[in-house]
């Protein structure tokens, strides 16, 4: 794994952070045509690690956050996953529902399904643009939600990258309201080692996984 | 999952994080303690080694929540914590150790902390805020759950 690591160099982490603003940046579209209002998704990192410490090395601990996780599967695997600290994510329900759970310990099903819907979107706007650019097949598979503080949230990510090898690489990235200040969130998109190898192929860049 | 483990007469406590029920047969293990299968085995050398008896060691574990609860799959491998509960369970009971409290499972993420030399341990989730699991230096489960 490490040696994968050192393969991935400023060319290649390069060439996957374009990408990667190709393909948040339609998922914006698709949360901003959602909302009714303008979101931008910007990737201002994109660093290659050994996923398995996220919990250990968040800056957010004991943030209560919302998060989103969603698994994606064909020529490139890996899980994609959104963070919303309670306050943005309070606001999105109140834009989307006209209505927010009272409280992090009270969701129900319908707010739960507006979150993940949101998930959905964004995780297939994502896909579809990254898979038009490579010429790969990709394709969302269902998300799921839950509520905790940004710890616990991430340490269930580890895990997921640990049981699948999905631990190659992390972009970090920062959603924002059109004023530079609305909206405050957090994406993180985990490839597979392998589907990692397969992204840099299809652009022309040799890497042996 | 965090397991701590303190041995009274020889003083000495041990604590590791369980992410997984087992190391990948196919893949060399990078950190033992990772797994309950190579992490508590090795944990229980390592304070074997500074003079702790298994005899005298009690335990407390807490962790295993699936965080995320919400979801449409119905079937879901996210459930990797009640996997990791029966693991530990599971070489904990093999090693002949007494679990003195668990507070495992449910939906909420838990942070584990064991102080010593009291054996203190709390769990800290959104639900509860902190909330003190047990003693393990003087045998004390919490008292009011």
């Amino acid at each position: 794994m490490a040696e994968f690591l050192d393969q991935l160099g400023e060319i290649e982490l390069s060439a996957v952070h374009e990408i990667a603003n190709i393909g948040l940046g339609n998922a914006a579209t698709s949360l901003s045509t959602l909302l009714g209002r303008t979101v931008h998704i910007e990737v201002p990192q994109v660093s290659a690690r050994l996923v398995g410490a996220l919990a250990h090395e968040t800056l957010e601990a004991g943030i209560v956050t919302v998060g989103v996780l969603m698994p994606f599967d064909g020529d490139v695997e890996g899980t994609m996953a959104f963070f919303f600290p309670w306050e943005a994510a309070a606001e999105l329900w109140e834009t989307l529902i006209g209505a927010k759970p009272e409280g992090p310990c009270d969701i129900d099903e319908m707010a739960a399904s507006v979150m993940i819907e949101v998930g959905n979107m964004v995780c297939s706007g994502f896909l579809n643009s990254v898979a038009e650019l490579t010429n790969l097949g990709m394709y969302a598979t269902p998300p799921a939600m839950g509520v905790d503080f940004m710890e616990s949230l991430l340490a269930t990510l580890d895990v997921e990258a640990e049981l699948n090898m999905r631990v190659a690489l992390t972009i970090n990235t920062r959603l924002h309201g059109a004023d530079g200040s609305a909206l405050e969130g957090m994406c993180l998109v985990i490839p597979s080692q392998e589907g990692l190898v397969k992204l840099l192929q299809s652009l022309g860049l040799e890497v042996a996984a | 999952m965090g397991v701590a483990i303190y041995d009274p007469k020889s003083d000495v406590s041990g604590m590791i994080h369980v992410m997984l029920p087992a190391a990948f047969p196919d893949r060399p293990v990078d950190q033992i303690g990772k797994f309950a299968d190579t992490g508590i085995p090795a944990l229980l050398m390592a304070m074997e080694k500074m003079g702790a008896n298994k005899r005298y060691m009690r335990v407390a574990i807490a962790g295993g929540a699936q965080v995320f609860k919400f979801n449409n799959t119905g079937a879901n491998n996210l459930d990797i914590g009640r996997r990791n509960g029966e693991a530990v369970i599971e070489q904990l009971t093999k090693a002949g150790l007494r679990i003195l409290a668990k507070d495992i499972g449910g939906t909420h993420g838990r942070t584990v902390t064991f102080t010593v030399p009291d054996g203190k341990v709390e769990v800290k989730t959104l639900s509860q805020g902190v909330a003190e699991l047990c003693y393990l230096a003087d045998n004390r489960e919490r008292s009011a759950a």
